[in-house]
């Protein structure tokens, strides 16, 4: 049995989850400030990836944005922003030995440049960068005309209700 | 659990998180103000005091400030003592509440980074005491 000892700095930079053999990880706060976890499989190497969870990328999404609008006052409250839809992809694999110490730190993303720098003994990095999705984008525009309509339509209610 | 359904309980988290950073601004302010509107007058009476001792002759031959004078200590005689003051002053403080409050929401959007804090700090409560002067004004100002 084979074991890599993960070990993760800025876990969730970006919004991203890191993910072994297709599944993301549970990690536990160490007394140094990382996030640790321990991985054990029968085969000779592991995959790292990143899972980047974006609103605009669901099933509902309009429905839900505008939801999210209208609840936290015309987008006021809402803590989410996203940044220019950023995306971060990162595509690696690990060869094991009987333990493997790994060191993940994800950066803070940037076009065109790495999201994470993998520090272990043996690794294939297959993708490592940050880019822009244009869907996120398209998306994040097609709803700017929505939310002026429900502001608008707000505004002449409180008028037609105070005056 | 699911990391959608985590994300938008993590999302409702802090909608409701701010909204009510924003209820506590708006209930701190609106009762600050009622404090300040009612304590105001017998403080502005003071400083009027102050300023008749400095200049006496020039005061009290220039018309405007003793009509604005006379309307401040009749302000105060009406209202009788403070308590009452506070309690007349609660509409005026209402309207300040919401528009510190408006303007605390707008600091927040444009807050890029948590470091910047302390400057966010200081406009509003430069902006606030703008506000409150502003209505006081509005309110003391035109009696004279």
């Amino acid at each position: 049995m084979n074991t890599l000892n993960l070990q993760v700095v800025n876990p969730y930079q970006n919004n991203a989850f890191i993910m072994l053999d297709g599944e993301i990880v549970k990690l536990k706060k160490s007394k140094r400030g990382r996030y640790e976890y321990s991985y054990q499989t029968k085969k000779s190497s592991v995959s790292v990836t990143l899972y980047q969870y974006s609103p605009l990328l669901t099933t509902f999404w309009f429905f839900t944005e505008l939801f999210y609008f209208i609840i936290s006052v015309f987008g006021v409250f809402d803590g989410y922003r996203s940044k220019k839809g950023l995306t971060v992809s990162l595509n690696a694999e690990i060869q094991l030995e009987e333990n493997t110490d790994c060191l993940i730190r994800l950066l803070n993303a940037k076009v065109d440049s790495p999201c994470a720098v993998i520090e272990t003994a043996n690794v294939n990095v297959i993708e490592n960068t940050c880019f822009i999705n244009e869907k996120i984008n398209k998306r994040r525009k097609a709803l700017i005309l929505p939310k002026l309509i429900i502001i608008a339509i707000s505004v002449a209610l409180l008028f037609s209700i105070l005056f | 659990m699911n990391i959608k359904l985590k994300s938008n309980l993590t999302r409702i988290g802090v909608i409701s998180s701010n909204l009510s950073i924003a209820c506590y601004i708006y209930t701190i302010t609106a009762l600050l103000s009622a404090l300040l509107i009612a304590i105001l007058p017998i403080f502005l009476f003071f400083i009027w005091v102050i300023v008749i001792v400095f200049t006496l002759g020039l005061i009290f031959l220039n018309p405007d400030f003793i009509s604005f004078s006379d309307s401040i200590l009749s302000g105060v005689e009406q209202q009788g003592n403070i308590v009452t003051a506070l309690y007349n002053s609660i509409p005026e403080a209402l309207v300040i509440g919401v528009i510190l409050t408006v303007l605390s929401i707008i600091l927040f959007c444009f807050e890029p980074t948590g470091r910047k804090r302390p400057a966010r700090l200081a406009v509003t409560i430069t902006l606030s005491v703008f506000a409150i002067l502003i209505l006081l004004i509005l309110k003391y100002g035109g009696q004279s």
